[in-house]
């Protein structure tokens, strides 16, 4: 992946990512399948990948709602998953 | 809140076709700005930017593009037209509103993927053909992963051969249509791709392992993998069209003349929103509808006759991908048709009219506005679109309020 030269931290734990990563790519790549559940409490991950079916919507830095495949991971972002 | 530039052109979509436009307006002198929701303008294709990539056609843009004025309002999201000149636009990162004032407007909003249900598409791990290469061009780890392929289209090589390099382990590559249409793309990919072939079922074990149940030359087969990709084409993103009041094809393309306008004066649409034809399309179109924005008429007519040839090879080389009837028979009562809401195929099958469906059930009426549910219920059920409401896609709380005080 080459230079890792920013920290954030998916669910407390910290993870060095490069500054090209988005942060759905970030979520997959600490191990995490599940980033959301649906209204009837089904697992679910990023389909799209561009921005329009918001399976992929997490919480960053205390935002709800983002879509992770939309979003670059920055220095010290705080993400957390399978939060409604 | 911004108070509202007005800009002479102004390009929604920095995707080729969004680009070649913008530096063509730019080129001839107006003021421009593009507004994209991604983090950096390149669109799909060039997904990442422009200097990620290392061909000639890229140089190129990249070069035009630095050579002129362009303001680049990226992580910015139209959501509505406040006045016949004006859009309303949101941040996709943060709870900033704007309003953007145009002269010319030029739509590139691109494509999204066409997803057709099968059991446990709504898995983790299942993604679109094109949704798998971006995340991986976004950084996702793809070495060593076993992935299968599946779906239909010139797209599904293509992405095999570059998840390929990005050190996937391609299983499969699982191409609906038959041989006779499709044969010389198969080459490409080697012997994992395979023609009359495509998912019934996927199911999980819970450890991020998919077994794939997949129907190949009439037998029926079941492959283990990590990731599984499958998608059937293409879908124009025509909702802010549509919005705007552009007229609109019930494929969903938007209507346009030689010179790229559509129904709605002032207004230009290029790339796959005008019918789905690939970057090179895109990029011919991009520059028609910038030089005719920009009336410079001396510069446009040279790139007609070349966006035509260009138009005419693609359009052949997607209509070889023509879906098979069985494909639109795979969700069984219980899968989910609509993901936002989770609205199961089964509960929809005793409405007539997506409307009365909609208002019954809530199917379209989760975050995604029916952007990936619409095509499916239009083909599976024969139902209309229906009309897009304000705002073209979700704001919050705030940036509703603070539209309602523009």
């Amino acid at each position: 992946m080459g230079n890792d030269d920013l920290s954030v931290t998916i669910n407390g734990t910290g993870f060095a990512v490069s500054p090209t990563t988005s942060v759905a790519a970030a979520i997959q790549n600490a191990g995490i399948t599940q980033f959301r559940r649906s209204v009837s409490g089904s697992s679910r991950g990023p389909l799209c990948g561009m921005g329009a079916c918001f399976e992929c919507r997490v919480m960053i830095d205390g935002l709800a709602h983002r879509r992770s495949c939309l979003t670059l991971c920055r220095d010290g972002m705080e993400i957390l998953t399978d939060v409604e | 809140m911004s108070n509202d530039t007005r800009y002479e052109v102004v390009v929604v979509g920095a995707g080729p076709g969004g680009i070649a436009a913008a530096c063509c307006a730019a080129e001839s002198g107006k003021s421009v700005a593009v507004i994209d929701e991604n983090a950096v303008a390149g669109g799909q294709f060039w997904r990442g930017g422009l200097s990620q990539y290392g061909t000639r056609q890229a140089s190129q843009w990249l070069k035009r593009s630095q050579a002129v004025s362009i303001d680049w309002l990226e992580n910015a999201r139209v959501v509505a037209l406040r006045s016949p000149d004006t859009l309303a636009v949101c941040r996709t990162d943060s709870e900033d509103v704007r309003t953007v004032r145009f002269g010319r407007l030029i739509l590139a909003t691109g494509a999204r993927e066409l997803f057709l249900p099968f059991p446990g598409w709504t898995i983790p791990g299942v993604t679109g053909v094109g949704a798998l290469q971006a995340l991986t061009k976004s950084g996702l780890d793809i070495h060593g992963k076993r992935v299968v392929i599946a779906g239909s289209g010139p797209l599904l090589p293509v992405v095999a051969l570059n998840l390929k390099q990005y050190g996937a382990d391609v299983l499969l590559v699982a191409e609906q249509a038959p041989e006779d249409r499709v044969g010389r793309f198969a080459a490409s990919v080697g012997e994992q791709y395979s023609t009359d072939t495509w998912v019934e079922r996927v199911s999980s074990n819970g450890d991020g392992e998919l077994a794939v149940d997949i129907r190949q030359s009439g037998d029926s087969i079941r492959v283990q993998c990590e990731l599984l990709a499958c998608a059937y084409g293409l879908v124009p993103n025509s909702e802010l069209a549509s919005l705007i009041g552009c007229r609109v094809r019930p494929d969903a393309t938007i209507e346009v003349d030689a010179q790229q306008s559509t129904s709605s004066a002032g207004v230009y649409a290029v790339g796959e929103v005008t019918g789905v034809g690939g970057a090179n399309a895109a990029i011919m179109e991009g520059q028609v509808a910038g030089y005719a924005a920009s009336g410079n008429t001396e510069a446009l007519e040279p790139v007609l006759a070349q966006r035509d040839r260009v138009r005419e090879i693609t359009e052949r080389t997607y209509a070889a991908y023509a879906l098979r009837e069985e494909i639109f028979r795979l969700a069984e009562d219980d899968t989910i048709i609509c993901r936002c809401e989770d609205v199961a195929l089964g509960s929809l099958l005793s409405f007539a009219a997506g409307r009365t469906a909609k208002l019954q059930t809530r199917c379209g009426m989760g975050p995604c506005q029916g952007r990936i549910c619409g095509p499916i219920t239009t083909r599976l059920f024969g139902w209309s679109s229906g009309s897009v409401r304000l705002p073209g896609s979700p704001v919050s709380l705030g940036q509703l309020a603070a539209l309602g005080d523009r």
